[in-house]
């Protein structure tokens, strides 16, 4: 008994000594910079429809803007009309609502870098191109006349998300990691690049990895998701990805579905604009 | 017999207070008010640049580490040098008196979930509470608790790294309700 004591107390001491003497490690911490992130201008996409605005509906805490790259940064008011190339980055916490001018709305959360790539209409169709560098968003992709080809690019690939409604999106390049849940209608093809998606159906949450459940107990906990049924297969998910224009949501999948192969065209576009940005920001790559 | 064995017990007894006390010397648990210390005067850069430029950096330096915690703590970081946000770190019992305090060392990850789980007084499981809140039993609590994404306790940070981490202690401390949108 009292070498059981003794020993533990040794083994104790032993395990908390290292700690006591944790030394500095000897690099000294860089300011490397990673290239600035390239900027859809309005340039690049000239000739390709008319150019569409972005306002702010709301505003809290500390959140700048910069119309492009190469402006300076001022503070966010509500009002404040954008267009494509525009930078937000928010603080701790802060928080930015945004109304598209096709009525979809994206809400920056707290410590987060976001940015309008694309936003023009061609005919019929509204072309959206958003990117979240780091941090937290919100985002509702209304249904409406226009049919809406609806992409986030993130470092941790790209999201499809044709006429769907309430994605709770988190991204963190640094560790890379990503997670995504949707509340309500839709899915989300989420392009995560070597030939990888994943798919997220309302009430479903998963990390890049697709670890739906466990992050969802973990990450999601605080979020009230609203299970609509699971599509089950993935001739189903067709149909749920296309769903954009139409005004009600079939959760079964069947009925009119005007873009029933959208998901796949979704998933080939989210490949290329995913690998590009990565490679151009220089984050870690974790697949 | 019976007192020789006494004599060990209390032996290994303190041996063990001994080696836990060791292991992090006795500070502020938790998070006191900002108000003792005075703020600094002059402009404050905003916590969205901060975070913005942090996120573009190879390594999370010392002087960095304790910026972001003090906006996580106070709001705001008004000191003036790294002398005076280190004295602010220390007087809120968030970074440890013992340490370096070397502006430019590159942060661990034992250090950083340390400083983490005394501001956001996280309670932590039994082997953070008897070893008084070792950096290598924070680190794994915040690991547990997902808000950091693996690592060691010397494991270098970077500044995209940091910037997540940060946002999750965002969340973790004020909740994000699920919006009507």
């Amino acid at each position: 008994m009292a070498r059981l004591i003794i020993s533990s107390g040794i083994l104790m001491a032993l395990l908390c000594a290292p700690v006591q003497g944790q030394g500095e490690p000897a690099a000294e911490a860089g300011q490397d910079k990673k290239p600035a992130a390239t900027v859809a201008t309005a340039k690049d996409v000239a000739g390709q429809g008319q150019t569409l605005t972005v306002s702010v509906k709301s505003v809290s805490g500390s959140a700048e803007v910069r119309e492009s790259s190469d402006k300076s940064w001022r503070a966010v008011k509500v009002k404040d009309v954008y267009q494509e190339g525009a930078e937000i980055r928010t603080g701790y916490r802060a928080k930015v609502e945004l109304t598209f001018a096709d009525n979809s709305h994206v809400i920056i959360n707290r410590i987060s870098h976001f940015r309008v790539d694309k936003f023009r209409r061609s005919g019929n169709k509204v072309v959206t191109r958003s990117h979240l560098s780091y941090g937290a968003l919100q985002a509702g992709v209304e249904k409406g006349p226009a049919f809406s080809d609806y992409k986030i690019t993130t470092s941790l690939g790209t999201l499809g998300v044709n006429g769907t409604r309430d994605i709770w999106l988190d991204v963190d390049p640094g560790a890379g990691y990503g997670i995504i849940c949707l509340t309500q209608e839709g899915g989300i093809d989420w392009n995560i690049g070597r030939g990888s998606d994943r798919f997220v159906d309302p009430g479903g949450c998963t990390d890049h990895k697709g670890r739906g459940q466990d992050q969802r107990k973990h990450i999601c906990n605080n979020i009230n998701l609203v299970p609509f049924g699971s599509t089950g297969t993935e001739e189903d998910l067709g149909s749920i990805y296309g769903n954009q224009g139409s005004n009600s949501f079939n959760p079964t999948g069947s009925g009119n579905n005007p873009m029933a192969t959208n998901g796949t065209t979704n998933g080939t576009n989210g490949g290329t604009n995913g690998g590009t940005n990565g490679d151009t920001n220089g984050w870690k790559e974790q697949f | 017999m019976l007192k020789s064995r006494r004599l060990l017990v209390s032996l290994g007894v303190l041996m063990l207070a001994v080696g836990l006390g060791g292991c992090a010397p006795p500070g502020v648990r938790g998070v006191r008010a900002f108000e003792d210390l005075p703020a600094a005067e002059g402009e404050v850069a905003s916590d969205a640049e901060f975070l913005f430029e942090l996120s573009e950096k190879k390594y999370c330096s010392t002087d960095d580490a304790y910026r972001g915690m003090l906006y996580l703590i106070d709001g705001t970081d008004t000191s003036k040098d790294f002398e005076e946000r280190t004295a602010r770190m220390v007087m809120h019992g968030v970074a440890d008196k013992s340490w370096k305090h070397n502006p430019t060392a590159v942060a661990t990850k034992g250090k950083v979930a340390y400083m983490l789980v005394r501001a956001l007084e996280i309670r932590g499981g039994v082997m953070y509470n008897i070893t008084n809140g070792c950096p290598r039993y924070a680190l794994r609590e915040l690991i547990h608790n997902g808000m950091i994404k693996g690592g060691k306790e010397n494991s270098k940070l970077s500044g995209a790294e940091y910037v997540g981490i940060l946002g999750r202690a965002v969340d973790y401390r004020e909740p994000r309700p699920w919006p009507k949108m």
